[in-house]
């Protein structure tokens, strides 16, 4: 027991000091710190402009009147804000970093490569688009129908966001470091990066839009649902057995079993790496 | 444009200087003489240019899965997710028409969106650009007989006239296959606007590009840009489903709805000639008004280069 605090508390020490650095540098950009909160605002707001104008048209969307998918949509922008702090620098060097020989030191480092090639740099820029997205979930929250707030004691279900966002991130890093780790095999895979922002965009929409074979894919072998359409069933659908069944069988149980699928897949693609500009 | 050929200019002078001499003659003969320099001088424009679109098309076929993955499996993925929407979206209403188009309208019009977007959309060359000034190398540049602007206009067109020929059968099949609506008659002068756009398109890149003279990082203004264009060309949802009072007829004004929304739907049917003209008007004023910006980003950018890389 205490040998997992003293891990814990290591790793908190070393995010503390990732954090530092990464705030006196993204600092030193300061045009581009501001810009990048403005470039999230644009597209959240573009994302609110479709489904407000396609509200305009129908009550309803997959079940879900235009106040719950405005959840769905805060919950989307939360998932993703936290994406960009912690991982979108590093995914986005991972090609370099394996072609420039920046491995190497990455590897003789006295903690996990995976968790230094993932979180080595934060952006920082984005905390302020995650409190702007937290900001609107919560109005969201609060403007749903009286009756569903006070029927199934919503703000008490809110808080299982706490985990679930968390669950639905891990799954989304997961499934994106699987695909990088192939650049230790194929070298330059920048392709399955450009393919993967296509199926990303499956998470852009409630899982219920979708017809039951891809849905079903969506919520087992890709679950691209469970970013931010499940977590957002938690607070928006009536609770029952499934509901609770699926957000923790399957949110929690598929985040632990798909960062255990990327760290095999990191350790296998690594006996492929052949060291500098390989 | 011509804002950016002085090189060229300067080369044409020889020619100019040494047509002088003739202007003894009739004025005929100068007429003709000075016909033919401007002939000459097109046509080594048009080899120049062509050769560096020549060059884009070879290196793009260079990594063929890339290619491949870019123009035919993202599109197919990305319209894939918008049908979706939009068979949830009917299957949610009672009527059979949204602002007076059918599904099969809507379908049609995702299917052809989502091509003509990718043609569109310019990341690969502005990221260039960027790289080009960020890093130094744009002191090659400087001194290739050909300008800055220009080499990476033609390259840009190289490559979008290639992923239009290799891409453009895709949504041509789907929609015939379904019997879409669709005007085949129609597709000449789409493609026409669709290329014409791309010359606004460019000039909007170069000016992000030059940010990068004065700003080490300029690789969010470019994802704004990306992102404005998408929303504004109409590329996620088609602008008529916007309020018909106030916010779709500034978007159709604008030149950005030249992207995705005029072309597609002019080849959808859902509208007539009359704005596909509006549409060669508003990209015309938008060239106009945005070259000289370009060419001012440009000069201010040029005093401040260094030519040691940021």
């Amino acid at each position: 027991m205490k040998k997992y605090l003293l891990y814990i508390l290591r790793l908190l020490r070393i995010f503390t000091a990732i954090f530092r650095i990464s705030l006196v540098a993204d600092l030193e950009f300061r045009t581009h710190f501001f810009f990048k909160i403005i470039v999230d605002i644009i597209w959240y707001g573009s994302q609110l402009a479709i489904f407000e104008a396609l509200f305009c048209y129908t009550s309803t969307l997959g079940s879900w009147t235009i106040d719950q998918t405005r959840v769905f949509l805060g919950v989307l922008f939360i998932s993703d804000a936290l994406y960009m702090i912690f991982f979108s620098l590093n995914v986005e060097n991972f090609t370099d970093i394996i072609q420039k020989g920046d491995l190497d030191m990455i590897l003789t480092k006295p903690v996990s490569s995976q968790l230094m090639i993932s979180c080595r740099k934060m952006s920082i820029a984005n905390v302020g688009s995650l409190l702007i997205s937290i900001i609107w979930t919560i109005w969201a929250i609060s403007n749903l129908p009286q009756s569903s707030i006070n029927d199934h004691n919503i703000f008490l279900r809110t808080l299982w966001l706490i985990i679930l966002i968390p669950s639905g991130l891990m799954i989304h890093y997961s499934i994106r470091f699987m695909l990088l780790s192939l650049n230790l095999i194929f070298i330059r895979a920048d392709y399955l990066q450009f393919l993967w922002f296509q199926f990303y965009r499956f998470s852009f929409r409630s899982d219920s839009l979708f017809p039951p074979n891809i849905r079903i894919i969506l919520l087992t072998i890709l679950p691209l649902g469970f970013i931010a359409s499940v977590p957002s069933r938690i607070v928006i659908d009536p609770p029952s057995f499934e509901l609770y069944a699926m957000c923790i069988g399957g949110g929690i149980g598929l985040s632990v079993f798909f960062i255990f699928l990327s760290s095999l897949t990191w350790n296998w693609a690594l006996k492929f790496y052949s060291s500098a500009s390989s | 444009m011509n804002l950016y050929l002085s090189k060229n200019s300067n080369g044409g002078s020889k020619n100019s200087n040494g047509g002088s001499k003739n202007f003894n003659g009739s004025g005929k003969n100068n007429k003709g003489r000075l016909g033919k320099i401007f002939i000459n001088r097109l046509k080594r424009m048009i080899i120049k240019n062509w050769s560096f679109a020549k060059m884009a098309i070879i290196t793009n076929m260079e990594y063929r899965f890339n290619f491949f993955i870019d123009i035919f499996i993202q599109p197919i993925v990305g319209s894939l997710v918008e049908l979706t929407l939009w068979l949830a979206v009917f299957s949610s209403i009672s009527s059979k028409t949204i602002g007076g188009f059918t599904i099969q309208h809507y379908l049609s019009y995702v299917i052809w969106a989502a091509f003509i977007s990718r043609i569109t959309t310019n990341w690969m060359y502005e990221f260039k650009m960027v790289e080009d000034i960020e890093k130094g190398t744009l002191n090659t540049l400087l001194l290739r007989p050909i300008s800055f602007f220009e080499t990476y206009l033609s390259q840009f067109l190289g490559y979008k006239f290639m992923t239009t020929a290799f891409s453009l059968f895709v949504p041509i099949l789907v929609v015939s296959i379904f019997q879409w609506p669709m005007l085949w008659e129609r597709i000449p002068v789409a493609f026409i606007l669709i290329f014409y756009y791309l010359i606004f398109a460019h000039l909007i890149s170069f000016i992000v590009a030059t940010i990068s003279f004065h700003y080490t990082k300029v690789i969010s203004f470019s994802v704004a840009k990306n992102i404005l264009l998408w929303t504004l060309s109409g590329e996620f949802i088609p602008m008529d489903l916007f309020p018909k009072a106030y916010i779709y007829p500034i978007l159709i004004h604008l030149p950005f709805a030249n992207g995705v929304y005029i072309p597609v739907g002019f080849l959808t049917g859902r509208f007539s000639w009359d704005v596909l003209w509006l549409g060669f008007i508003s990209t015309t004023l938008g060239i106009l008004a945005v070259s000289p910006l370009a060419y001012w980003c440009w000069k201010q950018g040029l005093k401040v280069y260094t030519g040691t890389g940021a």
